[in-house]
């Protein structure tokens, strides 16, 4: 039996132990013609963008575009929709390597309902100097949209991915696979944006390995309302491997939002950083979960765990989780809960500023864990969106 | 007149710190204020610009003629009244990000905050970790930001170094070339003599102003007598 299809046995396996239901979701759904044309304008995505290297943009289950810079493709960058890469035997030893096929339901899920997803392939010293854009929309209600991502970036290389997920109206759900290697001293940042709509449930199912000296960084921002999400990447670091895993979460509406990471320190000398925010509207819940785990030798780990209570309907749950099987692992963290200090208000009011103004300041700076790691032509987009939800904070 | 005291009643949490029967500063001028330790001085400034905690019992505060008793801190300050804290709070917020916006709001420059030495500190959160010398200086930028009609400095002297001093100095100065009407606390004076211009000086003690007079006849009055000599009659 073939690679591939021993990971479909498995699936299956598992759906017939949990009885999973998805039926009231469309998975084969084709991305309306209209809708994309309007959003690609409107996002203005484009490989004839000098700042963008590459596109894969997907509506609902429909590859609408996907384009690679021809510079990059001479040196070997592979950009493919992942149903194409599979037919290659030397992609294939990446599926499903990084989280098991039966990790839970929406693995599972993805595997058995899922359609495309993207597939980057950085080979050994290719240094790609602008970010790789992959967007992922849905386009209207009953839609399943269940994606497997994955991203190889080999020995010395250098990529940025710039992820966009969104939803336009309706209840649906995204499920999304990605799994990411970080070869020997190469370097991967992702960045992802969330914004979906009230109605959404989105389950991201992702796992990280970063071998030797390699480095990973990834930032992550959930601006808009969604009914329920549910994500905990997962981090492997080998031998002076780094990772930073910052993440901005804003809660409003009904959002009930359980987010966070886990990074396993591996390998010696390996050094971990989780650095999240997060803001508590309206009736929203929120559960933050940070995990370090020190499993080698002079291994470094902080968790910093941040939220922001603005009403009394909502809720955060910040939980810090350090585990220790070796001598000289160093972990730390610091978490901790507030409010907007009167004395803040009071001070930024006396140069001028309105309420609002003073509230969408303080929590403009509570949620800015500093852009310095992130590649210069993506931080004003970022910084607009840290603007945006300053403003929705006081709103 | 540019701000005018009116019977002026002040209490913090029912405790009358504040009774001022008659006060005021006329427009350009450089007055400063001194008195000892819980004098109300702090506590005089906080209420001109008008921060929640100090409560006005009775009396008027008149800006330029208007009558801001009742009125928010931001629309004082809107209006021209600017005021430098002693002890400034941490903020979250990046003093750039404070910075650029209070540009906008005031069509001002940055440059003060080169003038000032606070290059290093820009892309730090305002006040946070910040030495005294630094909180001083960043808050007389903040001050100068907002091109004020009003500056209301409360003790932008104390406990800073020598290079600090000249550059707070350099500052207020830079305000009196604005044309800003100062109101400064001060406990020692030193800056005075840093100062191109300072006209009158007042004494405060138990919440009344108990004299007022030329600067440098009150000034030598406080150094021969300390505060003893000045009663409220």
């Amino acid at each position: 039996m073939n690679r591939l299809k021993i990971h479909r046995r498995r699936a299956l396996k598992f759906l017939a132990r949990k009885g999973l239901k998805l039926e009231d979701f469309d998975f084969e759904k084709i991305g309306s013609s209209k809708v994309s044309s309007k959003v690609i304008k409107e996002l203005g995505i484009s490989v004839e963008e000098p700042k963008i290297g590459g596109v894969y943009f997907q509506v609902d289950s429909d590859v609408i575009r996907l384009a690679v810079k021809k510079e990059l493709e001479r040196k070997g960058v592979i950009l493919l929709d992942l149903e194409e890469a599979l037919k290659d035997p030397k992609f294939q030893e990446y599926y499903w390597k990084a989280l098991p096929v039966d990790y839970d339901e929406y693995t599972v899920a993805a595997e058995l309902y899922g359609y495309h997803g993207v597939f980057i392939y950085v080979p050994e010293g290719v240094k790609v100097e602008f970010p790789i854009q992959a967007c992922f929309l849905i386009s209207s209600g009953k839609i399943g949209q269940a994606v497997h991502n994955i991203i190889v970036v080999d020995r010395n290389s250098s990529l940025t991915i710039n992820t966009t997920c969104a939803a336009l109206r309706g209840e649906a759900i995204h499920i999304g696979v990605t799994e990411m290697f970080v070869g020997e001293n190469a370097e991967l940042t992702y960045i992802m944006v969330h914004g979906w709509t009230s109605d959404v449930q989105v389950r991201p199912r992702t796992g990280v390995y970063v071998d030797k000296n390699g480095s990973f960084i990834s930032h992550y921002i959930n601006l808009k309302p969604v009914k329920y999400i549910q994500s905990y990447p997962r981090i492997v670091l080998k031998e002076n491997a780094k990772a930073y895993y910052s993440s901005v979460i804003v809660g409003r509406e009904d959002s009930y939002m359980d987010l966070g990471s886990e990074i396993v320190l591996e390998g010696r000398n390996a050094s971990g950083e989780i650095v999240s925010r997060g803001i508590a509207k309206d009736h929203s819940k929120l559960i933050m979960q940070g995990y370090l785990k020190g499993y080698a030798q002079n291994v470094r780990g902080h968790l910093e765990c941040k939220g922001l209570q603005l009403s009394d309907n909502a809720s955060i749950r910040a939980i810090p989780i350090l585990e220790s099987k070796v001598v000289g692992a160093i972990l730390t963290h610091e978490a901790s809960i507030g409010r907007i200090s009167e004395e803040e208000l009071n001070y930024l009011m006396s140069k001028g500023f309105t309420e609002e103004e003073a509230t969408s300041i303080i929590v403009r700076g509570f949620i800015d864990v500093g852009l310095d790691r992130i590649p210069k032509t993506l931080r004003p987009q970022l910084e607009s969106i840290y603007d945006m939800i300053a403003k929705m904070a006081t709103g | 007149m540019s701000l005018r005291l009116e019977d002026l009643v002040v209490s913090v949490e029912n405790r009358k710190i504040i009774d001022i029967e008659n006060f005021h500063v006329e427009k350009g001028e450089v007055h400063l204020l001194f008195g000892p330790n819980g004098a109300g001085k702090s506590t005089l400034l906080r209420a001109i610009i008008g921060l929640p905690t100090y409560t006005i019992e009775r009396g008027r505060i008149i800006f330029n003629g208007v009558d801001i008793t009742n009125k928010k801190p931001y629309e004082r300050a809107l209006m021209g009244i600017a005021f430098s804290y002693q002890n400034p709070p941490p903020l979250h917020a990046k003093f750039s990000y404070i910075a650029k916006l209070m540009t906008r709001k005031y069509n001002s420059r940055l440059d003060y905050i080169s003038d000032l030495n606070l290059d290093n500190l820009i892309e730090r959160k305002l006040h946070d970790g910040f030495s005294g010398g630094e909180s001083k200086r960043a808050e007389l930028a903040t001050i100068l930001l907002q091109k004020p009609k009003l500056a209301l400095l409360d003790e932008p002297d104390s406990g800073v170094d020598i290079d600090s001093m000249e550059l707070i100095a350099n500052a207020i100065n830079r305000l009196i070339e604005m044309k800003s009407t100062v109101l400064m606390v001060t406990h020692t004076g030193f800056i005075a003599f840093k100062i191109k211009k300072i006209d009158r000086a007042s004494v405060m003690v138990n919440g009344r102003i108990v004299y007022t007079g030329e600067f440098e006849e009150v000034y030598d009055l406080i150094m021969k007598e300390g505060y003893r000599g000045f009663t409220y009659e």
